[in-house]
């Protein structure tokens, strides 16, 4: 922990933590399961986030790799009745395999292309997650994932998510500072001075794309047990885009915004939408009230007007 | 491998020619740079200098000719194989990761060619090597006071210094600069051109220059391009009196 940031930091994780824990003897079941959803919603957003706001790579279909995932299990769960671990070794090979065509696709392409690309991947998923039906269930989807036993209740699976979106989100926090993640960010700022410096680019986006893609995978495995279903909307378009769009609310390029991002649209979608049918139009609005006035989100506001709160009154320190 | 004799020859650029489409950018040059050489390309405007170095780097392939790194052919290499290799360039028009600070910078620079840059499962700590590669590329530049700075909030000078600070972070052998002074005043001049002055002897230096005047102190060895023919090849001194290049020069003004 280094000056005051670092206390601060540590504070806000503390506090965030206890509540965390806590929760299942706070509130209802209702809203534990929203703070499950909005868990694994948020580690899904983090994975587009290391592409997007670490290697400037805007990625338009991180659903279809979650999804692989989640049909991964389910067919395992539902059409094959393998015990759980089958379950979830298929869940991550099915994601890990779409993730690798995927970055080999990709390694290439920058900027606009790569959006494009990504955004047919995705596509391409939706439309196999409709076209094989034997596998998929088409449209009706596949209902009925069981937890395993010890996972069974609310309570327990929310524990369960929110240890593994701990771990992932320390895995992350680490990536990103990582040389490898420095040079990450080299790679949103100049594609052309990373390579006259030495670096293999494409490899680079190749790897990025697959450390994203099992944080994804992740995300994936732990929905399709959350809501114990999986159709083809999981894989749409529209899913990916409201991933971006979480890390834009909360801030792109700082890991925690994606999750507080998802949160805010977890419960606009789901608590506000009771009272409020036209949800998506609150959402838009503040989207753009976000965009407006707050360009790097909420998070990248809040700490960069800090840091220069800090440099005025010189307390800044080396960030390594 | 060479064996234990010094390759003394690291550069070799072999009859390269660039087309893009109509425009002939570079028309049949050569030139050869021996270890610890230090030479100038010269030329007017759209003569081809900057694209003669992007062939060198492997930023675009030649349309015909070859070139040799440290006795190798890369003219089909990638750019990062030839920087892994030892070569290094700066940039005409200032091209460095804005939103970060001076120090991840020329982290990322300082680790580019060892096996660090990898690493993805620990913290980047500038601590021992890579720490004092950052310190000693900072102080030669001037810029030890600004390495918690982003690189947006420098200067246009400052930027050019960082220019310069990224490559000799990523410790070539072989440093192509490309109008290291573009775009700055009398005073800010004088200071790169001192500071080119005393880099290290051992590396071997390609310094492209608008103002000749400039150019011809700072090196052994000039090559002038003009519409992207080599017009000469020579000493400063011979250059200075070669009529070629005086034509050129006036023609320019
Ligand atoms: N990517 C490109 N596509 C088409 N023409 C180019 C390209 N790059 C450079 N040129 C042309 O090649 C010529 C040489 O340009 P350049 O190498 O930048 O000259 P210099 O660095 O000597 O000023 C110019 O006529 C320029 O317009
Ligand atoms: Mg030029």
């Amino acid at each position: 922990m280094k000056g005051p940031t670092g206390w601060v930091k540590l504070g806000l994780l503390v506090a965030s933590l206890a509540v965390g824990v806590a929760l299942p003897y706070l509130v209802d079941q209702f809203l534990v399961g929203i703070v499950t959803l909005a868990l694994i919603t948020g580690l899904f957003a983090m994975s587009i986030d290391l592409l997007a706001g670490y290697g400037g790579l805007v990625t338009l279909g991180q659903a279809g790799i979650s999804a692989a995932a989640s049909y991964g299990v389910a067919y395992m769960s539902v059409k094959a009745g393998a015990g759980h671990l089958a379950q979830v070794g298929v869940g991550l090979l099915a994601g890990l395999i779409v993730s690798a065509v995927f970055a080999v696709m990709i390694m290439r392409s920058s900027g606009v292309y790569f959006m494009m690309i990504t955004l047919a991947q995705g596509m391409i998923i939706w439309g196999l997650s409709i076209r094989l039906t034997r596998i998929t269930g088409a449209e009706n989807g596949l209902p009925g994932v069981d937890r395993p036993e010890f996972l069974s209740l609310y309570w327990q699976y929310y524990w369960f998510v929110l240890a593994v979106v701990l771990i992932c989100s320390a895995m992350l926090y680490v990536i990103v500072r990582s040389p490898f993640g420095l040079a990450l960010e080299g790679l949103r700022e100049s594609e052309s001075r990373l390579l006259v410096l030495g670096y293999n680019t494409s490899l680079q986006k190749f790897y990025a794309f697959m450390v994203s893609g099992f944080f994804a995978t992740v995300a994936g495995i732990l929905l399709v047990y959350l809501n114990q279903f999986i159709s083809p909307s999981s894989a749409h378009l529209t899913a990916s885009a409201l991933g971006v769009l979480q890390t834009i609310l909360g801030g792109v390029g700082t890991l925690v915004g994606p999750m507080i991002g998802s949160f805010i649209v977890v419960y606009l979608r789901n608590v506000v939408s009771q009272d409020f049918e036209r949800w998506p139009t609150l959402m838009g609005l503040l989207f753009i009230v976000v965009v407006l006035f707050a360009r790097r989100g909420l998070v990248g506001e809040l700490s960069e007007r800090w840091r220069a709160w800090l440099t005025r009154r010189g307390l800044a320190v080396p960030l390594r | 491998m060479i064996g234990a004799g010094v390759v003394d020859r690291v550069l070799h650029v072999e009859n390269v020619k660039v087309r893009f489409g109509g425009v002939t950018a570079v028309n049949g040059v050569s030139f050869e740079v021996e270890e610890g050489a230090r030479w100038a390309v010269i030329g007017p405007n759209g003569a081809g200098k900057t694209t003669l170095f992007r062939t060198i780097c492997g930023e675009v392939y030649p349309t015909d000719g070859r070139v040799h790194l440290f006795g190798r052919d890369v003219t089909r290499k990638p750019a990062h194989s030839r920087a892994q290799m030892g070569l290094g360039r700066t940039f005409q028009v200032t091209n460095l990761f804005p939103n970060l600070t001076v120090e991840e910078n020329l982290a990322i620079a300082a680790q580019a060619r060892s096996k660090r840059r990898f690493v993805s499962w620990a913290p980047l700590r500038i601590r021992g090597e890579l720490a004092e590669r950052i310190e000693s590329a900072l102080s030669r530049v001037g810029l030890s006071e600004r390495r918690l700075a982003t690189v947006a909030e420098l200067s246009h000078g400052e930027q050019r210094q960082m220019e310069i600070a990224m490559a000799l972070a990523n410790a070539p052998r072989v440093l192509l600069l490309d109008e290291p002074a573009a775009g700055l005043s009398a005073a800010e001049r004088s200071v790169v051109r001192q500071l080119i002055e005393e880099l290290p002897r051992d590396l071997s230096i390609v310094l492209i220059e608008h103002d000749m005047d400039i150019a011809l102190e700072l090196v052994d060895r000039v090559l002038v391009l003009d519409n992207g023919n080599p017009i000469a090849e020579g000493t400063p001194d011979e250059i200075r009196l070669d009529p070629k290049v005086q034509d050129v020069y006036l023609r320019d003004e």
